[in-house]
């Protein structure tokens, strides 16, 4: 049978000594579809992530895409696969320039690892245009001299930079002022439209039922439950979450 | 923000313009204060003993200049990836790398360029371990550097029973004493090491790397940036021209000379430190270093020219090292 989900998650377990921060999770994702998983602090949302981008292998369990079995072995293999994420505390380099933030870990070389400033400025000015709309600062700017949500936006376009099929965004808009935030969520609307699917993790629970599909929570390691946001509501998620499951109906795994 | 609100046709805009952006920016930038700082030295010194212009002791000036200078782009690579990294070892290797040189050529009748080859392959391989050492052991570079240094130097004495090995070929000579148009051998192969430096750091993705890795290694992990690969090539950098500087020391004293190179790694540190290298990482001047080297290699120069002790070189470079680094943590805490 043909399987709805074009990226599943098996059975992904993730042990660090005695830490179990992922417990046996499994999942899969649709296309254009965005998925809020939330869970309490510690609840294992970012090392799910890390494992998705293959900056961490998992202990046991596989990830899928379109139906094949993929070895995500690290965040070059993830990206290639159109999978990129926003990480938490954005994973941004303060001293470097915009630009070399934007292509870390990617950046377009030719004979002798010779970087093409030229092309990847533009590049970057094109992702940011889009991004930033009004004000684009220049592309040499360090980072550091970038506000909290110009410093997203970089983010955001590094992870958008390449065909992207799968957007991780963890706690986005964590930092952020309210006009910034409201900015986030119309970027992650626009990236739906165009086909993209979105993992949302978020700890403002009315923020993350306001902008998803669906979801998936996550408590101490284990998932607690996998739900359309049309079978639930607000009180029932922050219930779950609260409760850790405890309250568990049994159709919401 | 503001001022930093250009569009992108300004940054690939005229040549003429940008060049005019490089100078404004070079003249505000800490290379432009180290090079002032150097200029003012030199003037001063000159002033003090018009002999320090004479082209006998440019030369001489060159020379050392050459041997700190290169010390000071490996230990810049290795500083800038963070983590601790320093190496702690380039004085020590450049004694063993002079007396294995000279032990090849002289006592086992190796041709020159493949005891040179040789001596280049084996200090890369102390590097090499330095590297695999910090990425793959997780221990602290600050500790097998010490430990080479204490090691190589030991095993310097050792292979030549604590006497120098002389009798070196002629063509090998060359490269520490022979001159260009007047340019000192060494002088050119410092530019040549730094050319491809500057190339390496600016033009290449490895150089944003390297800051990168410094700055954030667990961003850099993130990305998708070979951290570990990346981090252990700059310690086979360090010591591959560690190895060169002892192979260049040795040809202008004509021996291997197991005492020579003592504290250059303390040189190349405040070189690099001076040059605006940040000893956290992240932050490097490949010109600055290069520019640091000069001052020290000045300083020690002048206090030669003016006759002062040899004891109170010692004590003048350490007060300078203190000094630079003092000044480089309160500038960077205040940015912070
Ligand atoms: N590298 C690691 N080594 C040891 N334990 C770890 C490591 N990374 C995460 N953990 C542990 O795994 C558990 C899950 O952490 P994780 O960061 O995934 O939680 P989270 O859901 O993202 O929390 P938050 O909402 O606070 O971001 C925690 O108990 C954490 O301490
Ligand atoms: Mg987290």
């Amino acid at each position: 049978m043909e399987s709805e989900y074009f990226f599943e998650a098996s059975h992904i377990t993730k042990k660090f000594g005695a830490v179990v921060a992922n417990d046996d999770i499994s999942f899969g994702i649709r296309k254009a579809e965005i998925v809020g998983l939330v869970g309490d602090n510690g609840a294992g949302k970012t090392t799910l992530v890390k494992q998705i981008m293959g900056v961490e292998r998992p202990t046991k369990g596989d990830f899928y895409l379109d139906g094949k079995k993929v070895e995500i072995s690290s965040p070059t293999v993830a990206k290639s696969l159109g999978i990129n994420a926003v990480y938490q505390e954005l994973a941004l380099f303060p001293s470097l320039s915009i630009v070399e933030n934007i292509f870390a870990g990617s950046q377009l070389t030719g004979p002798l690892g010779i970087s093409k400033w030229k092309i990847m400025k533009e590049k970057a000015y094109e992702k940011l245009r889009v991004l930033m709309k009004d004000e684009v600062p220049r592309v040499d700017t360090p980072v550091k001299e970038l506000s909290g949500g110009q410093r997203q936006e970089v983010a955001i376009a590094r992870a958008l930079l390449f065909n992207v099929r799968l957007l991780i965004l963890d706690e986005p808009t964590s930092a952020l002022s309210v006009r910034e935030r409201e900015k986030i969520g119309e970027l992650v609307t626009a990236l739906k439209d165009q086909g993209i699917s979105i993992i949302y993790i978020g700890h403002n629970i009315e923020e993350v039922f306001n902008l998803v599909d669906r979801f998936i929570i996550l408590s101490r390691g284990k998932k607690i439950a996998d739900i359309e946001k049309k079978n639930t509501s607000l009180e029932e998620v922050v219930a779950l979450i609260v409760s850790g499951g405890a309250i568990g109906r049994s159709h919401l795994k | 923000m503001g001022k930093n609100t250009i569009i992108v046709e300004e940054n690939v805009g005229a040549k003429s313009r940008k060049t005019t952006v490089g100078i404004t920016k070079f003249v505000g930038s800490g290379d432009f204060g180290i090079l002032t700082a150097l200029i003012a030295l030199i003037v001063f010194t000159g002033l003090m003993n018009p002999r320090f212009f004479s082209i006998y002791n440019l030369q001489t000036v060159g020379q050392q200049w050459a041997v700190f200078g290169i010390l000071a782009v490996g230990e810049t690579f290795v500083i800038v990836i963070g983590g601790g990294a320093i190496d702690l070892s380039l004085g020590s290797i450049t004694a063993l790398s002079g007396v294995l040189v000279a032990l090849f050529m002289v006592n086992y009748h190796i041709p020159m360029i493949l005891s040179i080859i040789l001596v280049l392959l084996i200090t890369s391989g102390i590097g090499l371990w330095h590297g695999l050492a910090m990425t793959k052991l997780d221990i602290p570079p600050f500790v097998t550097t010490l430990g080479t240094l204490a090691i190589a130097r030991g095993a310097a004495s050792v292979i030549t029973h604590g006497w120098p090995i002389i009798n070196l070929p002629n063509s090998f000579l060359f490269l520490g004493q022979g001159m260009i148009l007047g340019m000192p051998v060494p002088v050119i192969l410092l530019l040549t090491i730094a050319a491809v430096a500057v190339f390496f750091f600016y033009y290449t993705k490895y150089g944003s790397y390297f800051r990168a890795i410094g700055e954030n290694v667990k961003a850099a992990e993130k990305v998708g940036i070979a951290v570990v690969k990346l981090r252990t090539i700059t310690f086979v950098l360090s010591d591959f021209l560690g190895g060169l500087v002892g192979i260049i020391v040795a040809a202008r004293l004509s021996q291997g000379q197991p005492a020579v190179g003592t504290m250059y790694e303390l040189y190349a540190i405040a070189a690099s430190v001076i040059g605006g290298t940040a000893l956290t990482g992240g932050v490097a001047s490949i010109f600055g270093a290069l520019m640091g080297a000069a001052i020290i290699t000045v300083i020690w120069n002048a206090l030669v020219l003016l006759g002062i002790s040899a004891f109170w070189q010692d004590i003048a470079l350490g007060t300078v090292i203190v000094v630079a680094v003092t000044f480089d943590v309160l500038r960077r805490r205040k940015n912070a």
